[in-house]
């Protein structure tokens, strides 16, 4: 029997192409959609599970209970004074990584340098291709390799014992091993590792920007050392605001949102939110295989009445319909093996993941797909097993004209439901690009165009050289050098409290030259910005201690050091006359020539802070930004890349382009865009294609009726309204239906935007308007063959 | 064999009753080939349906081979359509999907019987008809007469007690009908076969031994055929 279902069942895929191939074009795409999910959220998921202790890792975060801010910046040595204090606590570590330029020989690479301790290889499981893990990094200055770059920068293989210079650091480092790559999803990146020479002893004046980890001994809670630490905080006097937190390993990269991050973290968010799109993709694909072998029971109710009276039990037909549901599933799920062995690298990219098919394939992933074919299988083949089995034989054998349950069956229950997905999906797309759009047009209060920055760079003595031949070139409008790192610091901040009330202050600082205003054309509403023609603009303010006698002096001549503020900071400081008021908090210090309009230095989900520019007039590192007039800037780039060369041999340049750098900063945001844009597709794609099978099937149920209606007199545009009419209906029903809903959840979205683009109608508008063309064109396009056709065969048929 | 007693079949509607059969009392025995003849529209397909239980009555008693009817349930209902009905359509109702030999297989599937008996028993249904070489031609590919033996050959695979008919020959020409009919009163003197046939020929119907006539939903007549 099975054996003569199957083959039924294949001959029914065969003779009905049209609806196989929309039913499986559709399970195909929402298996692949789920596929690919399962892949992402498993290579999310998968973060530092490589190490073998990895639930016994923990790094230590220091959390504010004013703010709730949640640092991993620490005072160095707390991970060891918990070694000693708390008996539950097995290693410590300290681990930091950062890009750095890597100098062999001639060439330079850019790599990933952690600065760590030994203990670092008892804790994370890094395997050693060469050296002997109980040794490496004894001395200073030596380094273990991963063979991945060893392989890249030693061609030849002998990596050990070579030297390597790494650009800002003194030093020559030998490589003394060579490790295994480090796996992509590790929430740092490694290809080189040294040893920190930082002391051990707890210091709460010394913060230190390396991470601290703990392991804990096998089986104990981190809530027994969080019981602990009470005791703690007042044996070390940990200022009262500052309490210690215990991050999982397992939980760093989607959890942890410090500013501080090694490499960029994902969010849980994400993970939900595209688990549920492509669960919501995957349910689309269910109703149009739903309905469209519901639809499609019009030619079937013939097989069913017989087999009805031929002694066939309602069981034995739902399993016959259950199993040619899971047949498709079967096909469409190995179709979508095919498809997305190829598409996930490619999506893996767009994502900023790496997996491959192949690198997934184990029994856990194995368990999921099955389990969802068999689920989705289940779903899409039962609401139709029990419809069709329970048709009456009397009623099928005298030609069954379809299925219908009501004047509003569940039919178009399902068809909403999925023009609710789509135009839910369309506006969120809409929305997620009308603030993209807002953030690249918006004025950010300094020009974006034409101006190269470069990296973080040690120019030293040199760097006036550099300027000055650099400033003669015809192309170059002005120069600057600034700790303006856009868009991540503006380079220092100071906070102090007002003596009188209690009230505290915060301000961000920047140390720039003399042309940082007029390089990145800042505003300036009153006074002055800084100038040559002034002598206490003049004046090396950084290098004033050594030259003085007395702290007086000292005071008096740094009473006259020049200072912009924004207005931001006016505001904060409640200052009426701005200008040439001197200044004396803590770390802004200095007299106030001038202010300049508040600009969005920082990206636009944050709002404008309170800002001091300073004056450094001989600073020799930071960010250069450089303004040309030229319309070639990848000319004037290679022009400035020569001269850096001449001046600079040993350092690398790193020039980029002013926008591009800016955009990079939503890149989370485009991310989501561009995904977003991606589900809406394949939703309205799926949609549509759902709707032009149930066209089909409606248009040929009415044949007799649009003869008769043509006879009669109905013009073609007629007729197509009739056909539209009843799913135009739905499509704007559905539209209504989703409104609030999208509605709450992109007002959500853009509140993590200070500077927002209002939320207007638009986008809820635009989404109707799609799925309103979109359904019209389905629609139409299917239904007009009909329409055309000559009434008399209909006529006749009957 | 079947005992109907005062069977009524109405629609309600808006507290009018219409009403397609009224007070059929009747009783088919065993062996004989009885044919329901009749106007249009005077309930001949609907008393089939009734006595093939495809339709229930709305009032009266039926008895088969012993069993009321009326208060079976659908196990016993489909235990009877695999054991002891056998249907022939007018419009023959194959399985367009299924080759000749697969409908002809298809009750005996739900039988359960065993691969081989199937087979064998297949062989022998083709030969008997004379299809051997069209068994694995679908439906669509044999004339109207051809697929209503194909018709008769599923029915009869399952070695039923009675075959129902509703208009059996009334898509096909007058040579084929014959053919058909032949082949009927063949299987009730031969096999002793309960035939039930639906038919508007009077022709058709002296290949039986028994002709009921209906008119207005009541039995007008009941005659024997002499031979």
């Amino acid at each position: 029997m099975f054996k003569l279902n199957l083959k039924i069942a294949l001959r029914n895929i065969w003779n009905h192409k049209l609806t196989t191939l929309i039913k499986l074009i559709g399970l195909i795409v929402g298996l692949s959609t789920v596929v690919l999910l399962v892949a992402y959220v498993m290579f999310e998921l998968s973060f530092d599970q490589h190490n073998v202790n990895v639930n016994e890792i923990y790094r230590l975060h220091s959390i504010n209970s004013k703010d709730q801010k949640e640092e991993i910046n620490l005072p160095s040595g707390l991970a060891e004074m918990l070694r000693d204090e708390v008996p539950e606590v097995n290693k410590t570590t300290m681990l930091h990584s950062h890009e750095v330029q890597v100098k062999v020989g001639e060439n330079f690479f850019k790599e990933h340098l952690a600065t760590t301790e030994n203990t670092f290889f008892d804790i994370f499981t890094v395997p050693l291709v060469i050296g002997d893990s109980k040794n490496l990094l004894k001395e200073a200055n030596t380094l273990i390799i991963s063979e991945g770059f060893a392989k890249t920068a030693f061609p030849k293989g002998n990596a050990v014992g070579q030297l390597i210079t790494l650009a800002n650091y003194p030093n020559a480092y030998q490589v003394v091993g060579v490790m295994k790559d480090l796996p992509k999803a590790s929430h740092f990146r490694a290809d080189l590792i040294t040893r920190t020479g930082l002391s051990k002893k707890l210091n709460w004046s010394g913060y230190s920007s390396i991470p601290q980890y703990i392991q804990l001994k096998k089986g104990v809670s981190p809530l027994v050392v969080e019981q602990r630490l009470k005791a703690l905080y007042g044996k070390y006097k940990f200022p009262k605001t500052v309490k210690i937190n215990l991050m999982p390993l397992s939980k760093i990269h989607l959890y942890s949102h410090t500013g501080s991050e090694m490499e960029a973290n994902s969010d849980i968010k994400y993970i939900y939110i595209f688990s549920v799109v492509a669960f919501f993709i995957l349910l689309i694909a269910i109703v149009n295989f739903i309905n469209l072998t519901i639809a499609a029971s019009i030619k079937r109710g013939k097989e069913i009445g017989v087999k009805k009276v031929m002694g066939a039990s309602p069981r034995q037909l739902r399993v016959q319909f259950l199993s040619e549901s899971y047949l498709y599933f079967i096909l469409a799920a190995l179709l979508a093996l095919i498809l997305t062995h190829d598409l996930i690298p490619y999506l893996g990219g767009k994502l900023g993941v790496e997996v491959s098919l192949s690198g997934m394939v184990n029994l856990k992933t194995a368990l999921i797909s099955l389990g969802i074919i068999v689920f989705a299988g289940f779903v899409a083949g039962l609401y139709p097993a029990i419809i069709l089995s329970r048709l009456m034989p009397v009623k099928t054998l005298k030609g069954y004209t379809g299925h219908t349950s009501g004047k509003f069956g569940f039919k178009n229950i399902l068809m909403i439901f999925q023009f609710c997905i789509s135009a839910f999906l369309i506006i969120c797309t809409l929305a997620i690009y009308t603030q993209l759009n807002f953030i690249r047009d918006k004025n950010l209060g300094f020009d974006k165009e034409q101006i190269l920055v470069s990296s973080f760079t040690m120019f030293g003595e040199n760097y006036a050289n550099f300027k000055e031949e650099l400033q003669r070139k015809a192309d170059i409008k002005s120069l600057s050098l600034s700790s303006f790192n856009i868009g991540k610091s503006f380079g220092g901040s100071s906070s102090w409290t007002n003596d009188n009330d209690t009230t505290e202050y915060k301000s961000d600082h920047v140390y720039a030259d003399l042309n940082f205003i007029n390089t990145l054309n800042i505003q300036v509403v009153k006074g002055r910005a800084f100038s040559d023609k002034f002598g206490a603009d003049m004046v090396d303010y950084d290098n004033v201690m050594g030259t003085v006698s007395s702290y007086e002096a000292y005071q008096k001549i740094i009473a006259q050091k020049p200072i912009l503020l924004n207005e931001a900071a006016v505001k904060a400081l409640n200052l009426t006359h701005p200008v040439d008021t001197v200044l004396n908090f803590g770390g802004l210090q200095g007299k106030v020539i001038g202010v300049v309009a508040d600009f969005n230095g920082m990206s636009l989900h944050h709002k404008v802070n309170p800002l001091a520019i300073n004056l450094s007039l001989n600073g020799m590192a930071g960010y250069l930004f450089v303004k040309t007039n030229s319309v070639n800037l990848s000319s004037t780039k290679a022009m400035i890349e020569e001269l850096w060369k001449k001046y600079f041999p040993t350092i690398p340049s790193e020039l980029t382009f002013l926008d591009t750098h800016l955009e990079q900063l939503y890149q989370s945001e485009m991310r989501l865009g561009s995904l977003f844009i991606t589900f809406a597709g394949i939703a309205i794609f799926l949609c549509c294609i759902g709707l032009f099978g149930m066209v089909f099937f409606e248009v040929q149920q009415r044949t007799k009726e649009i003869a008769v209606r043509k006879v009669l007199g109905a013009s073609i545009r007629d007729l197509l309204g009739l056909l539209n009419s009843s799913f135009i209906k739905l499509v704007i029903l559905a539209n209504l239906l989703i409104w609030p809903a999208s509605y709450y959840l992109i007002r959500e979205w853009l509140n993590g935007f200070y500077y927002r683009a209002d939320l207007s109608y638009i986008p809820f508008v635009g989404a109707l308007g799609i799925s309103l063309v979109l359904t019209l064109v389905t629609v139409s396009l299917q239904a007009i063959k009909t329409i055309r056709k000559s009434p008399v065969k209909a006529l006749k048929y009957e | 064999m079947i005992e109907l007693k005062n069977i009524e079949k109405y629609y309600a509607n808006k507290g009018v009753k219409s009403y397609i059969l009224r007070h059929v009392t009747t009783s088919i025995k065993q062996g004989e080939f009885v044919s329901i003849m009749g106007p249009s529209g005077a309930g001949k397909s609907t008393l089939l349906n009734i006595l093939g239980m495809l339709e229930e009555a709305t009032y009266g008693e039926y008895h088969f081979m012993g069993e009321d009817v009326t208060a079976m349930n659908e196990r016993k209902r489909i235990e009877l359509y695999r054991n002891h009905i056998g249907f022939v359509f007018q419009a023959y109702h194959l399985i367009d999907e299924m080759t000749v030999a697969e409908n002809i297989e298809a009750p005996l599937l739900y039988k359960k019987i065993p691969g081989a008996e199937r087979k064998s028993r297949i062989a022998d249904v083709l030969d008997r008809f004379n299809m051997v070489a069209k068994k694995d031609l679908f439906p669509n590919q044999l004339s109207g007469g051809q697929q209503q033996l194909v018709g008769i050959a599923r029915a009869l695979v399952a070695q039923p007690s009675i075959i129902l008919a509703d208009e059996p020959t009334g898509n096909l020409q007058s040579a084929q009908s014959e053919q058909i009919m032949d082949l009927f009163r063949k299987l009730n003197q031969e096999e002793n076969i309960t035939i039930l046939q639906v038919t508007h020929s009077e022709k058709n119907a002296q290949f039986g031994n028994r002709i009921l006539t209906i008119e207005d939903g009541v039995i007008k007549e009941d005659v024997s055929v002499s031979k």
